[in-house]
């Protein structure tokens, strides 16, 4: 069968599995399937596969009770949200187990299978705060008193909603709140005893250290128990990279990822610290670090900006003994699995890896775990291991199969170079455009990954595929910035103060050395965020490129001080006048002038990390300085800081990119 | 006794407006505004009144009564129809020449469409069927056919559905299908704060269709917007705004002509300033049409004059008048702040029935009235015979035959009517009787025939205590010029909480308060002199605009609050002459130095504590509240609204302001122009902002954009940590919404205001001032030049910003 090449619509066919897990004891898996909806139950034995529910939005984190006689899930319910619903596995009987008001999220069966914890944001007060709140009208004036009051993805925060933890009978019943106050209780885990929790919480942080976490002991059974404070002087990993906290079996430590200390809550040129784990006492939070970086695993985790798998499954897992602890970390655009012996020299061990990423990974059961992996022609497949040898046991499941198997895919080759200061390698691919004709040049896009810390990886990108098969070279690497080849690689400075800048310009160069079909003339240039910032550097600066598309980018860092979510500092400076301008020196829309090729915005309007008023003053400039230069600006609506997932909206926005380049290129 | 007035309070008010009467003198009509709480909207009825036995209106009015809703004091007028008993709304009523058919804009079909209502049969038939409705229309004198304005989408019409009314399945399909498209943007000028932001493709367009409904089609501008049409005397030709220009000009309007089948469209102006808010209005030769434009005097100053465009000789366009009498009234339509309206408003000028006078809605230092300037000879003896013996009661200036257009000699401006103090919106018969919407310091609009009240719209008002408003001069601290401002004196509780003015009533205002609240007042007037009282100094937006003396519910507020407020007419306010206004002095010192002689001169008064003084204001009043806290120790708390702080980020983001407004200079640098709008920017004082600052703001503000308020706020955070500051963002809301926006909104802002500076001025209920638990801060005698910070780096750059406040007084602040 002849095979068709991709198209961007193809990116709606993705599965976007959601949640998996895996019984070992009856060989079951499931996940749940965010493209055509609905709560998956795959057997291995026999292969079939069974839909359990009739699908629809919001439907998912599916997960099997310890003893695997039931499986749990989040369905909507009409005028309440998200809630827990419970199926038993032989009697088929299906019950809602929670009626709360709101959306719950991360359902997590307590060892014995009793109980359910969970998570919803809610006031901070009680219940009945978090019901009011949502009973307000939706046009409510939103009053501001702190930082921090809106975040990416969910809008204007109001001050008194927060994420809590409950907990809820697993046979039904009310539920009740575990945590309160104006805090968020992250990445819960259950003790072994099933009695108390662990998570991670800003309860003892001011809001001005915004990342700064500790991990704290909840005790479920006695609710009038003040929450345990049990980390003190560690920055607990939260946000973007959260691992949830893991109880050794014996219920006396906690293994949790730390922010390495050295950097963490400290002013320094890296950017985000790398992340260790630590064993932490129950019995009095003494901390001990169980993990040593070195050049084969270097930190805890992992940010890869395009795996398309492991969606709501944990990244780290203890090994049913206690003596290892399973985990994935990046390396070399290679996302692995490591096990790290927690008695051991504290040096991690390569399970499963390669030319690939693993990017979740289930509870260990009888020396076996489930994990998603992105291959570099497949976006998510569930394979189970043997977590002794890292022998892959069996594919369990696969997003897309049909579609997968119809198209036809181009293989990135990939080459590594040293950066011109020599202080550092650049790891770079090439996708070459389908249905090459010798002899041919054909145009080219460097796409800039965003962050700058996430790294490109070996697995699939469906959006390049889509652009090599519109007849473009898809050129991409990891620049200084970019995690995953090390601390001095990762350097945050590197990637704001021309060293990414110039080794972008080096991999264009030795790409176009390399593949002569390149036509050097014709390079365009595109990114998202990090990667849209580092476009309008580029098109202010460099003079070789074609054309540009700058998707959500930051382009005045004086309106992201105060309008990003990520609100920015100005006390360096004891005149906020000398901020202003510093901040405007540092900004592309300063340099508009500069810029002579036809250039393209691409902004949602509901971006609250690199705020849309960036794009709005971007495009007034480059258009008020630039009345001929062809400069266009389209806004995104529901849509904030990524690119819009709407079919229609997705559509137009693939349509924007690929028709901006193959006018100007 | 008497109730306070509290944000609550507006719940109950009516607004009255678009008053328009039949040529015959029988009929009246006029619209009122009450809001809906459940969605905080505010649906439009019309009323239609005539005399008791359906004739003539009887002029004999007697006092009235207090009912619940609004209703008609005039004993011998009967309403002979209320639009809305089926909970649609209806507005722009205009009379058809029989008097007897009334054309309005109904949304009983979903969207706002032309009908005509039968005032003798009732029969109400419908016009227009246009997609999206109608924002406009005008008829022909005689009444057979109608010019519109209507939002379209240009595929609808190509796809021929333009006429096409949705139902109510269709109109949510194609909202949720509007809903998800992108934004598609490619010219400069591309977000409108009217618009909420961005337009998806969709823009005005004009129709023309005959009143039995047939014929209805569009005009073929070539896809430029088009707006305000209006017929000429004949019903041969068509006059109207467009936007022919692209880039930083794309909102400029000029005047354009048209044959009624549509053919033959030319742009008769160019570059002549016009303020496309008005419909052109042709003149008796049918051969010109008279708009009003913001000419460039060159000096910075503004204000609004009538302009000639000539069909036929373009290159004599111009000016209808090269001289204006500025002593008499500031050129036409000074653009009024602080006053209680809302809705859609008639023409602000227009010709007399004979022809031979133009009358406008003007003011002078403050006040508002009706005025009339005669036409120059060509115009004045026209066509018009038929009406020409007709309104001679009124006086005629000698003289004036003499006059040409063009000419330089000064033409004689007539005061028509003023009422009390406030005259809104106006409309004339043939027989020269004259309707009039006007309020007063303590009344809110109310319709008016030949002076005498006919309606009571809003009779719970006898209810409350309301503040008196006293009017003060006093010279400005360069000596240069006189200045005009107001104080409203708190209405202080009594031990049960019932309010008892503190005022003594008396009025330096002249002609004002003569209605009947005053007595009623006196009679419970406590006497609370040697007493002191915060106050807030409330500054208004524009900035070339002019507090007036009218009603104006957020003082009110304030004062039942506990709150005296100050309030005036600083330099760069329209009302006072050209000079008052030029060069760009609203942005210089000297505006700084106003305010706060008005402050000195209040607190002169004995009864405000100048330890408990807060600032306010919205728009260019936040701008200078951020300004005065930062700049000074006046003020004790400071409420920002819908402000401007940070020009290094205004630029973009908000509406207006482009660098190719004017030639981009060779080795033009942005950096340098973005450093230049940061330094001695409002928010470089940022460390200087010590007292207790509120910021309230809309998110959908695209004239000072919500980032603008973000700024303010997360530099307080961060750097004023120890200084208490709140941020309150109003959702689907933008710069207009204290106008504007929803109830609910409305309440919420004046709400968080009043108990803002309640909080931080420690408004005592018994009135005791408590100086030992004041926030620290300079007597008024304390604020020595010494202290100011020289503006002098930054006047250059505000000055840049100029154009942008004169945009902003156009376009913004209309509504402000």
């Amino acid at each position: 069968m002849s095979k068709r090449l991709p198209e961007f619509t193809d990116c709606q066919e993705l599965e976007r599995f959601n949640g998996g897990d895996y019984c070992e004891k009856r060989q079951l898996v499931c996940w749940a399937s965010q493209k055509t909806g609905g709560i998956v139950l795959k057997d291995l034995k026999t292969g079939e596969r069974q839909v359990i529910t009739a699908g629809g939005p919001g439907e998912g984190n599916p997960a099997f009770s310890p003893d695997g006689s039931r499986m749990l899930f989040l369905s909507v319910v009409k005028g309440l949200g998200r809630q827990i619903f419970c199926y038993h596995l032989d009697s088929g009987e299906l019950r809602q187990v929670t009626e709360v008001q709101g959306a719950v999220m991360e359902p997590l069966w307590s060892p014995d299978g009793s109980k359910i914890l969970f998570s919803m944001i809610a006031g901070g007060a009680s219940e009945e705060a978090g019901q009011a709140a949502e009973k307000r009208r939706p046009d409510e004036p939103v009053v501001i008193e702190d930082f921090g009051y809106k975040f990416d993805g969910m809008g204007f925060i109001r001050p008194d909603t927060h994420w809590q933890l409950f907990v809820v009978d697993s046979r039904g019943g009310s539920a009740r709140q575990l945590t309160e106050g104006a805090f968020d209780y992250l990445h819960a885990s259950w003790s072994p005893d099933s009695r108390t929790v662990v998570c991670v919480s800003n309860r003892f942080r001011s809001r001005q250290e915004g990342i700064g976490y500790d991990l704290l002991l909840l005790d479920t059974a006695d609710s009038g128990k003040a929450a345990r404070r049990l980390s003190k002087d560690y920055w607990i990993v939260s946000y973007p990279n959260p691992i949830r906290p893991v109880f050794t079996p014996d219920g006396k430590s906690v293994i949790a990822g730390v922010l390495d200390p050295e950097y963490a809550g400290k002013d320094h040129d890296h950017g985000y610290p790398e992340i260790y784990f630590y064993r932490f006492a129950v019995e009095n939070g003494e901390a001990v670090p169980v993990f040593v970086s070195d050049e084969n695993c270097y930190q805890c985790v992992q940010f890869p900006y395009n795996a398309g798998c492991g969606r709501g499954m944990d990244k780290v897992q203890i090994s049913e003994d206690g003596k290892r602890v399973y985990f994935v970390s990046g390396w070399q655009g290679q996302g692995n699995i490591y096990r790290l012996d927690l008695a051991g020299d504290g040096h991690a061990r390569l399970l499963a890896g390669g030319k690939q990423v693993y990017h979740g990974l289930s509870r260990v059961q009888n020396g076996t775990l489930m994990a998603a992996k992105s291959e570099p022609d497949l976006p998510e497949v569930y394979e189970i291991l043997d977590a002794e040898t890292g022998e892959i046991l069996q594919r369990a499941a696969q997003s897309a199969e049909e579609l997968f198997s119809g198209v036809q895919l181009g293989s990135p080759v990939d080459f590594s170079f040293e950066t011109l200061d020599g202080e550092s390698q650049v790891h770079g691919w090439v996708l070459p455009p389908q249905n090459r004709e010798e002899g041919r040049k054909y145009p080219a896009i460097l796409y800039i990954h965003g962050g700058p810390h996430p790294f490109y990886t070996y697995g699939l990108e469906l959006e390049h595929q889509c652009l090599a098969a519109a007849g473009f070279a898809v050129l991409y690497c990891n620049p200084r910035g970019s995690s995953g080849y090390g601390w001095v690689h990762q350097n945050y400075a590197r990637a704001v103060d021309g060293s990414a800048y110039y080794d972008l310009l080096q991999f264009v160069d030795e790409a176009v050395r390399r593949f002569d079909w390149i036509d050097g003339d014709r390079i365009g240039v595109t990114g998202g965020s990090y990667g849209g910032y580092m476009t309008n550097y580029i098109a202010t600066h460099a003079k070789r490129f074609k054309a540009y598309v700058s998707q959500r980018s930051i382009s005045n860092e004086l309106i992201s001080y105060a309008s990003s979510d990520m609100q920015g500092q100005s006390k360096d400076f004891c005149s906020f006048e000398d901020f202003m301008v510093d901040q405007l020196k540092q900004s592309a829309v300063s340099y508009a002038e500069r810029v002579d090729r036809p250039f393209l915005i691409l902004h949602g309007t509901e971006d609250y990390r690199t705020p849309v008023e960036g794009a709005h003053q971007l495009f007034v400039a480059l258009k008020d300085l630039h009345p001929e230069l062809p400069v266009k600006m389209v806004l995104f609506p529901h849509t904030g800081h990524e690119q819009p997932q709407d079919a229609r909206l997705q559509r137009l926005y693939y349509k924007e990119l690929v028709e901006w380049f193959r006018k100007y290129l | 006794m008497k109730k306070r007035f509290t944000p609550e309070t507006m719940k109950q008010i009516t607004y009255v407006t678009w008053p328009v009467i039949s040529k015959d003198g029988s009929r009246i009509a006029y619209v009122s505004y009450t809001a809906k709480e459940e969605d905080g909207s505010y649906p439009s009825r019309i009323h239609c009144i005539t005399g008791k036995d359906g004739g003539k209106l009887c002029l004999t009015v007697a006092d009235g009564s207090s009912a619940k809703q609004p209703q008609l004091i005039a004993d011998e007028v009967q309403e002979v129809w209320l639009s809305g008993a089926d909970g649609s709304s209806a507005k722009q009523p205009q009379f058809l020449p029989d008097g007897v058919q009334l054309a309005c804009l109904s949304d009983q079909t979903g969207e706002n469409q032309v009908f005509i209502k039968n005032l003798e049969t009732g029969e109400m038939r419908q016009v227009t069927t246009l997609r999206h409705g109608i924002e406009r229309y005008s008829l022909t004198e005689d009444g057979t056919r109608l010019v519109f304005e209507a939002v379209l989408w240009p595929e609808e019409i190509e796809g021929g559905c333009a006429f096409e009314e949705m139902d109510a399945g269709e109109k949510a399909r194609w909202k949720e299908e509007l809903d998800y498209r992108p934004y598609y943007i490619t010219d400069l000028v591309y977000k409108m704060d009217e618009w909420h932001g961005m337009r998806k493709g969709e823009f005005s367009h004009i129709g023309i269709v005959n009143l039995d409904g047939s014929g209805q089609r569009l005009i073929d501008t070539g896809g430029m917007e088009a707006v305000y049409p209006a017929w000429s005397q004949d019903g041969e030709l068509l006059a109207f705004y467009g936007y022919p220009y692209g880039g930083a000009k794309g909102r400029d309007a000029e005047l354009f002509m048209c044959r009624a089948d549509g053919s033959e469209v030319r742009q008769i102006t160019r570059d002549a300033g016009l303020s496309a808010d008005h419909c052109p209005v042709f003149m008796a030769d049918g051969r010109s049409v008279l708009g009003m434009a913001y000419p460039d005097f060159g000096d910075g100053s503004c204000m609004l004059l009538p302009y000639l465009a000539r069909l036929d000789e373009p290159e004599r366009s111009g000016l209808l008048f090269e001289q204006w009498e500025e002593n008499v009234c500031h050129g036409v339509y000074p653009l009024a702040a602080g006053r209680l309206e809302y809705g859609e408003k008639t023409p602000y000028f227009s010709l007399s029935p004979d022809g031979n006078y133009l009358y406008f809605i003007s003011g002078f230092h403050g006040r508002t009235g009706l005025y009339r300037v005669r036409l120059p000879q060509e115009f004045a003896e026209g066509s018009r015979q038929e009406c020409k013996a007709e309104g001679e009661s009124r006086k005629r200036t000698d003289g004036a035959e003499s006059m040409e257009a063009g000419t330089s000699s000064m033409p004689e401006i007539e005061l028509v009517c003023q009422g009390a103090t406030d005259l809104q919106e106006y409309a004339l018969d043939s027989q020269g009787h004259l309707v009039t919407v006007m309020s007063s310091w303590t009344e809110p609009a109310e319709l008016y025939l030949d002076g005498k009240k006919l309606t009571d719209s809003n009779p719970w008002l006898e209810e409350y205590e309301l503040a008196p408003v006293e009017e003060h001069w006093i010279r400005s601290r360069d000596g240069k010029v006189e200045l005009q401002y107001f104080l409203v004196r708190p209405v202080a509780g009594n031990a049960e909480g019932n309010p008892v003015t503190g005022a003594d009533g008396h009025n330096d205002g002249a002609q004002a308060e003569t209605d009947s609240h005053s007595d009623e007042m006196h009679a419970e007037t406590g006497d609370l002199s040697g007493n002191r009282y915060p106050a807030v100094l409330d500054i208004k937006g524009g900035p070339q605009t002019m507090y007036g003396l009218a009603f104006w519910h957020e003082f009110q507020a304030l004062a039942g609050a506990g709150l005296g407020v100050i309030y005036g007419n600083p330099r760069g306010s329209v009302g006072f002459g050209r000079e008052f206004c030029a060069g760009g002095v609203c942005w210089k010192q000297e505006v700084l130095d106003d305010l706060l002689a008005m402050v000195d001169g209040a607190v002169g008064q004995g009864w405000i504590d100048p330890k408990r003084i807060g600032v306010t204001g919205g728009s260019y009043g936040g701008y200078m509240t951020n300004k005065l806290i930062g700049r000074t120790d006046y003020f004790a708390a400071a409420v920002t609204q819908r402000c401007l702080a940070n020009t290094a980020t205004s630029y973009g983001t908000g509406d207006m302001g482009f660098v190719s407004a004017g030639e981009i200079p060779k080795d033009f640098r942005m950096l340098d122009y973005l450093v230049d709008r940061a330094r001695g920017n409002i928010i470089s004082f940022i460390d200087h902002f010590k007292v207790p600052l509120l910021i309230l703001h809309a998110y959908e503000d695209y004239r000072c954009s919500f980032e603008q308020a973000e700024q303010v706020f997360v530099a307080m955070k961060e750097r004023n940590p120890e200084v208490p500051v709140r941020l309150v963002m109003f959702p689907e809301e933008n710069h207009a919404m204290t106008r504007t926006g929803k109830l609910h909104h409305q309440i919420r802002h004046l709400q968080e205001m009043a108990d803002w500076f309640t909080k931080y001025l420690k408004v005592e209920e018994d009135g005791e001032q408590d100086t030992a638990q004041t926030e620290p801060a300079c007597t008024s005698q304390n604020s020595a030049e010494a202290e100011w910070i020289s503006d002098e780096r930054g006047s250059d750059l505000l000055h840049m910003d100029h154009s942008e406040s004169k945009k902003m007084d156009k376009d913004g602040e209309k509504h402000e």
